[in-house]
């Protein structure tokens, strides 16, 4: 059997990227999903770094140990190590990890009227959360968010509009090295046909677009229910359904989101105090 | 020329929060999604055969055509309800032999 038939049996590290805990679920309910489908890394939405913390506190008296990204940096790193060597050292690690532990990453969607209120926000947000993404159909907001230091994804429902999205944003995204988040779910939730039909073709647009600028994408879930989490092999096939291959969504459901991740833990470590400049020692 | 088809088995791991998910509506609704998704042209081609169900195990084996392997397991991946309940059907092995399936039903 060829490698590419093979793809189940292989070890497929996963990154769901955007757990919304609005559905009454809890964080250990998402936790046993995501042991049973193997994603080792989860992102909840709306979750503050404390509240993490004293999550990951209560949760160890259950069968799962739930760790802090930043945890696993201070044990496996060591300050002198770049972005790359931080990522490679990180990832092999989690190659070995026990299979009932978990990593737990904060983060916040940001989704302002206008430039102002999220210019406003956005300070306090950065030392609350790991991963900050930002939802908007305006364009002037999202052309002003590519230049934000501090944004790191741009999340995209399938089943809204998308023209907000364009040729000059993607490249804006490029030049600033961010991401475009597809959010598979409605793919998943569309009630009837028309709904799912549609969030296909606007998904395919999409990825058309992405492709020809060469704009690095990630996809996430966007689960509202535990039942809703796939895992990186699932959701790349989920991937076929919009027009990108199998191969061309390699980075997709881990590689993009972890070197993300952890460039944002570099910068929220105490040693940091500047983008690239660390303390001495 | 003799076309001789090679066949994939997908071993199926059901996961749910209720203790009995029919067998029979499971195999209906996956008839179902790959027609919705591929076309009656499409699901005629993959040679979807349910070759092994077991209920209380919650799991099972798949046989499909090589060619139509990843439609299949897309089709896995969009299935979210059968019969009003939660469900995910999680492919946990592919093989092309059916024995070596079989060791890997839980």
């Amino acid at each position: 059997m060829s490698n590419r038939e093979n793809h189940v049996n292989k070890v497929q590290l996963s990154f769901e990227s955007n757990v919304s805990l609005i559905d009454g679920s809890t964080v250990l309910d998402f936790i046993e999903i995501a042991n049973i489908t193997k994603i080792p890394i989860m992102a909840v939405n709306n979750l503050t770094i404390d509240e993490r913390n004293k999550l990951i506190d209560d949760a160890s008296i259950s069968k799962f140990s739930l760790v802090s990204p930043a945890h696993m940096y201070n044990l496996y790193c060591d300050t002198s190590y770049n972005l790359e060597q931080a990522i490679t050292v990180l990832r092999n690690h989690l190659l070995d990890m026990d299979s009932n532990q978990h990593i737990i990453v904060t983060r916040k969607n940001i989704s302002g009227k206008n430039i102002d209120e999220i210019k406003r926000n956005l300070p306090t947000i950065r030392f609350q959360y790991e991963l900050i993404g930002i939802f908007s159909e305006t364009k002037n907001i999202l052309k002003w968010a590519a230049n934000d230091r501090r944004i790191d994804f741009f999340a995209v429902d399938l089943s809204s509009n998308i023209s907000s999205i364009d040729a000059a944003l993607c490249s804006l995204i490029k030049q600033n090295n961010k991401f475009v988040e597809l959010s598979l779910a409605s793919l998943l939730t569309s009630g009837d046909d028309k709904k799912f039909s549609q969030s296909l073709r606007n998904g395919k647009k999409l990825m058309k677009l992405l492709l020809q600028n060469r704009i690095p994408f990630i996809f996430s879930m966007n689960p509202k229910s535990p039942l809703h989490l796939r895992n990186g092999s699932q959701m790349r096939f989920l991937g076929e359904l919009l027009g990108v291959s199998y191969n061309q969504t390699k980075k997709a459901v881990f590689e993009n989101q972890f070197s993300a991740l952890i460039s944002n833990i570099i910068k929220l470590h105490d040693s940091s105090i500047f983008e690239g400049v660390k303390e001495g020692i | 020329m003799v076309i001789i088809t090679r066949d994939r088995y997908v071993v199926v791991n059901v996961i749910t929060d209720e203790s009995y998910v029919s067998m029979n509506l499971i195999k209906t609704k996956v008839w179902q999604t790959y027609q919705n998704v591929f076309g009656i042209s499409g699901s005629s081609s993959a040679g979807l055969y349910f070759e092994h169900f077991d209920e209380k195990k919650k799991s099972g084996i798949i046989r499909c055509s090589h060619d139509s392997l990843s439609s299949l397991l897309t089709v896995l991946a969009l299935i979210t309800k059968v019969d009003g309940i939660d469900v995910i059907l999680h492919p946990i092995y592919v093989s092309g032999v059916i024995n070596k399936a079989k060791k890997y039903l839980t």
